[in-house]
């Protein structure tokens, strides 16, 4: 008799299919997740430069918004792909032994395909124009990176488990995100705050993966942020949080969607 | 083998929490062909996707030695925008350890029916519920789940399904849901009522001269 799939299999069937799904249509589909962010950076750039903002860190604007900017787009991406692709891919849970984590897995692996190519294409091109210096410490950026990725699994993963309970859950989520693009020191450095202020964004763990980034990338920059394992933290509270929704869930049979 | 084991299902809230099964245990055993007598909006689709395990019951636990197939006929696995031949690769792959193997099923059971780069959008329903069954039938699996139906299509169609399954059927068990007592007895030989959250089993005779009462 036949066996069942491996995981690995399943995990890359299922984001085969999300990328042919996602980007069907038209031949810039599969781009558009690298112009999004050149497009913001772009436009935030060309705002700094009609405010008359410089830069709080000594280099070009144009690469210090790509180390703000980059690690909030790569997170909504990922939590708006998650939520989507949970729903949009269910009934492929008749499939044993195919299950809400190998959906969420496959999505996760295109949308961490596309963060190693947005970044390295959008820092590339930045260096390559000098408008930016190679990375101070490659290393610190890459862990900052993973830590974005793990963070993004797990607020993704929440969000998704909990978009199947509840349609108005799922729409208050993206709400509750929004301020992010505020408070994640897009436009600014954790430097530039007051202490006051600082202590009350330190909760945010985006702000710190955005000042780890900086902190990498910046020879001249030092960050106060100190806890380099606060977001990895975050990010298993909110997988054990989405896991434990997620078992009451099938226990209550109280999915909003059929299969 | 499938296994309930002490197993209470509630329905959704819209079903007023009614309980498609009440603590019921059930033993499937290999080759074994059961058949299930239930009356129309009794959960028929729900009892078939507790069974292979697409779902979870809200008590209790459903076991399987073996493999057993997801609700024969399942078109909703397809996927709109992509190509017929895309989505056979794509559910080969979630569904066989040998997905070539499952693929090459599939194109063998389809004898030129469908064009692999044609859109699966541009099918027709019962197109599109043949390719379903076709699907589920590329893998090899101990025990086949069917609801309601044994077949689709043209007559034709039904012909040539019904021999690959009676090919598929020496090897393995099934288990038919359906409301059609005659369909359930040309194709299995246990008989279940399902009444009121129980599973009541029935001789032949009794499955064939009458109804069970409720409890």
């Amino acid at each position: 008799m036949t066996p069942h799939a491996p995981f690995t299999q399943r995990i890359g069937a299922l984001a085969f299919r999300e990328r042919l799904t996602r980007y069907a249509g038209g031949w810039l589909g599969p781009y558009w997740a690298q112009i999004t962010p050149l497009v913001w950076i772009a436009f935030l750039v060309i705002l700094f430069q009609l405010l008359n903002r410089a830069p709080p860190i000594l280099t070009h604007p144009a690469i210090f918004v790509a180390t703000g900017v980059l690690p909030y787009l790569l997170l909504r991406q990922m939590v708006t792909s998650l939520a989507r692709s949970v729903i949009a891919h269910r009934h492929l849970r008749n499939i044993q032994p195919v299950c809400h984590n190998d959906i969420l897995v496959g999505t996760g692996f295109i949308e961490a395909l596309n963060l190693v190519v947005s970044v390295c294409l959008i820092f590339g091109l930045l260096v390559s124009i000098d408008m930016a210096p190679l990375p101070n410490n490659p290393a610190a950026v890459t862990l900052a990176f993973l830590q974005l990725l793990f963070l993004s699994w797990g607020l993704g993963r929440l969000i998704a488990i909990v978009g199947l309970l509840s349609d108005s859950w799922a729409r208050i989520f993206p709400i509750v995100l929004r301020p992010l693009f505020w408070i994640s020191g897009i436009f600014y450095t954790a430097t530039e705050l007051p202490l006051a202020l600082r202590e009350w964004l330190s909760w945010n763990p985006l702000f710190h993966i955005t000042e780890a980034v900086r902190d990498g990338y910046f020879g001249g920059y030092t960050s106060p942020f100190e806890s380099s394992l606060y977001p990895t933290l975050c990010a298993a509270v909110l997988f054990l949080m989405s896991t434990s929704i997620e078992t009451v869930m099938h226990q209550r049979n109280a999915e909003r969607y059929r299969l | 083998m499938i296994l309930l084991r002490n197993v209470t299902h509630q329905l959704k809230a819209r079903s007023k929490g009614r309980h498609l099964l009440t603590n019921q245990t059930l033993t499937i055993g290999d080759r074994e062909k059961v058949g299930i007598h239930a009356e129309p909006s009794a959960g028929k689709t729900t009892l078939a996707r507790l069974l292979c395990k697409a779902i979870e019951p809200t008590f209790g636990e459903v076991y399987h030695t073996g493999s057993v197939s997801w609700p024969m006929g399942i078109a909703s696995t397809i996927h709109g925008e992509l190509t017929i031949g895309e989505n056979v690769t794509i559910i080969a792959r979630l569904a066989s350890g040998f997905p070539e193997r499952a693929e090459n099923t599939f194109w063998i059971l389809a004898n030129g029916q469908f064009n692999p780069s044609q859109i699966a959008k541009t099918l027709s329903p019962m197109e599109r519920a043949v390719m379903g069954f076709y699907l589920s039938l590329m893998t090899p699996r101990q025990h086949y789940i069917f609801d309601e139906k044994m077949s689709v299509g043209t007559a034709e169609q039904q012909a040539l399904q019904r021999s690959h399954l009676k090919r598929r059927m020496q090897a393995a068990g099934m288990v038919l849901i359906s409301r059609n007592k005659r369909l359930i007895r040309e194709h299995t030989n246990r008989f279940f009522e399902l009444i009121s959250g129980r599973l009541i089993e029935v001789s032949p005779s009794e499955f064939k001269s009458k109804a069970v009462q409720h409890v």
